[in-house]
């Protein structure tokens, strides 16, 4: 018993059974119980009423002998029983015809009148061994019914006992029994049956709401909505509305924490920024340039701090385009690097997504680019593609430019994980940097090499 | 050459100011997008350094604004907040650089020269007119391999006459975009200061590369090779 319910209450791997598998599993132990209760209950109430109507029957039978016999007493004492040839009920007649009826005096084995159609067969016990008692008796056999009537009969020599006994065989009974028995079941089952599918049919429509929510929040998870969106019944529609409003409100308290920071970094920036032109002024070169190194390596810590904390959303649910984040990127570049008539290739598809933050990618993007615009001759290629390792898709990016290349001890300085801000001096460093701490935080990998077009290639996958 | 200075902090746009007038060019500034809009639309300028965060018009806003003006000067985008997004933003609006704040003095100049050049249609920071050489990087005029000796605003007026060539600039043109908005307009000024100019470029008069148009103005003549 314990394992069958342990098994109902989930599979081995320990997931919990789904509604619909339990309202079914409710409705196939439930629904044969109920309709084998019912079928017992008819059948008892079937077999009740033949036996009821069997014992009125055989009453008749009775009233149809004590009408027609006539018994009286010879001078030597002896009883005769007198029966019209042909009797109203033609089967006391039939040979074997299954109803049979005996007329004796108390006390006697033997029958003084024996209907015909008891003559090829032995049937006859008439309880001769029983006391008299004035009344009626009905038992039930195992192939028949009896039923008796004891009653003093007025004779010239006085009253005599006399027991009048109709015997019926169950034939026709169990007939009826098992007729009635197997339509019966027939029906029960054909109900149960309908009424499975009936259940089936209503479980789905009842669970569709519920169905309708997992797809909502399917596409919400894969970027495709920001909320829950669609008619939801009553019961479900305060689960949906706390829902939305708890995303709303996570939404709107990560759009605050962003723009806490980025208000803190334009009242700290603008302070260093008035800090660096008075530097000018400092007629000392030697203090002059100490004071620029502080304010150089302080600026990059306030930058390098505030993108780590701002730049968090691994979770985010939204879905970014890849390709219009690209273009847009290109198109500002382009003006920026106006003189340098840069051209971009892209080699990407309309459909890719990454499935983050949109202002993240354009982070990631952006670095590169700027990277790649400062340092190429002319020629920046970007590509992408999606592939998928262990179920899971992924993007996989690379820039590629044909500037100068990123010589391979300053490439492990700018991958190593929780590199300080002011540690990276080069030109590329920062950049590159914070690029690959975002690739990372969404559970990617970024790479520096060698790019065919001669200078470097960052290769990086990110979740689709 | 003059310049418009849209910056919110007081000390950095009073400082930009002055580093910037001290290489002469002309300088007005607003603290307020409102009123960096309102100079932008009343004047014209040939570059402007507008920051993203600003009271009353945002940064973005204002340069939209001023494009819808009709106004296609050079804008470097000044910002605190170095995401990409902002950037993207100010760029799309109509920037055509931008500039994360902290900066080096320098780096600002460096971009407003190659903006200005840029906007005249030159690739190179040096414009070879003959025996006439511009540098802006360097900001300097040689006439045949010989450094004129040029206070900054002789060497302004010549880098906008240059950088105008065969275009009738009319005094009081050349006094906008010389002098900030106090400069006392008196035409004078502007003569005495041509033919400074003129002796100190061209000593023996022979190469003749701003003309005077009686009534009209001045032309540069010479075209780059």
């Amino acid at each position: 018993m314990k394992n069958i319910f342990g098994n109902l209450r989930g599979s081995p791997s320990g997931n919990p059974l789904s509604l619909r598998q339990r309202l079914l599993w409710g409705a196939i132990v439930s629904l044969p119980l109920f309709f084998s209760l019912t079928g017992f209950a008819l059948d008892r109430a079937f077999q009740r009423s033949l036996i009821s109507a069997e014992q009125d029957n055989l009453q008749g039978q009775i009233y149809l002998l004590l009408a027609a016999a006539e018994i009286d007493t010879d001078q030597n004492g002896n009883i005769n029983v007198w029966m019209p040839d042909s009797l109203l009920e033609p089967r006391f007649s039939q040979l074997d015809s299954g109803l049979y009826g005996f007329i004796a005096p108390l006390g006697q084995q033997n029958a003084l009148w024996r209907s015909s159609s008891t003559e090829l067969n032995a049937q006859g016990n008439i309880d001769a061994e029983q006391d008299f008692k004035l009344g009626t008796r009905f038992s039930l056999g195992t192939n028949n019914f009896k039923f008796s009537q004891d009653v003093f009969w007025e004779s010239r020599q006085g009253t005599l006992p006399v027991r009048f006994t109709v015997i019926h065989s169950k034939d026709r009974f169990q007939g009826e029994l098992q007729a009635y028995r197997d339509q019966l079941w027939l029906w029960l089952t054909l109900a149960g049956v309908g009424l499975i599918i009936f259940q089936l049919s209503i479980l789905h429509w009842g669970l569709s709401p519920l169905r309708k929510l997992a797809t909502a929040l399917k596409a919400m998870q894969s970027g495709n909505s920001v909320k829950v969106d669609g008619d939801f019944p009553s019961e479900t529609r305060p689960l949906v509305d706390n829902l939305n409003q708890l995303l709303t409100r996570e939404s709107e308290q990560r759009q605050r924490y962003r723009d806490g920071l980025g208000n803190l970094a334009h009242s700290l920036k603008t302070p260093l920024a008035v800090m660096h032109t008075q530097l000018t002024d400092i007629k000392n070169p030697e203090l002059r340039e100490q004071l620029q190194e502080q304010i150089t390596r302080m600026d990059q810590v306030v930058r390098r701090q505030l993108q780590r904390a701002v730049l968090r959303h691994s979770d985010s649910r939204e879905r970014s385009p890849i390709k219009a984040t690209c273009e847009r990127l290109c198109q500002a570049l382009r003006k920026v690097y106006r003189d340098k008539n840069l051209q971009f290739e892209l080699a990407l598809y309309e459909d890719l997504h990454f499935c983050g933050d949109s202002a993240d990618l354009m982070e990631v993007l952006g670095n590169l680019l700027e990277n790649a615009c400062k340092f190429s001759q002319q020629k920046i290629s970007i590509g992408a593609k999606k592939h998928t390792v262990n179920g899971k898709d992924f993007i996989q990016m690379v820039v590629s430019d044909d500037g100068c290349g990123i010589a391979p001890h300053v490439r492990e300085t700018i991958l190593e994980r929780g590199q300080r801000a002011d540690s990276i001096n080069s030109g590329q460093g920062i950049g590159l940097s914070v690029a690959a701490e975002i690739v990372r935080d969404y559970g990617g990998e970024l790479d520096i090499s060698d790019s065919p077009l001669g200078g470097a290639s960052i290769e990086f996958t990110l979740p689709a | 050459m003059r310049l418009l200075i849209v910056e919110d902090e007081t000390v950095l746009r009073e400082q930009l100011a002055s580093t910037l007038g001290a290489d002469g060019y002309a300088i007005d500034h607003a603290s307020d997008g409102r009123e960096g809009l309102y100079l932008g639309k009343e004047y014209n300028y040939d570059l402007a350094v507008i920051d993203l965060g600003l009271p009353e018009l945002d940064g973005v806003s204002l340069i939209k604004a001023l494009r819808l003006e009709g106004r296609n000067f050079p804008i470097i985008i000044l910002t605190a907040r170095d995401q990409w997004q902002d950037k993207v933003e100010g760029l799309e609006a109509g920037g055509d650089d931008y500039l994360t704040k902290p900066f080096h003095p320098q780096e600002l100049k460096a971009r407003i020269n190659a903006l200005l050049r840029r906007a005249a249609g030159h690739a190179s920071s040096e414009i070879n007119y003959g025996q006439l050489v511009l540098d802006t990087r360097a900001k300097t005029v040689s006439c045949n391999g010989a450094v004129a000796e040029l206070t900054s605003f002789e060497y302004n007026t010549f880098e906008y006459m240059a950088l105008n060539p065969n275009k009738v600039v009319s005094k009081v043109t050349l006094t906008e975009h010389l002098y900030d908005q106090d400069f006392d307009r008196d035409s004078n000024v502007i003569e005495v200061f041509m033919m400074r100019l003129r002796k100190k470029i061209d000593p023996d008069n022979s190469l003749k590369p701003i003309s005077t148009l009686r009534g009209q103005g001045y032309r540069f003549e010479l075209k780059p090779v």
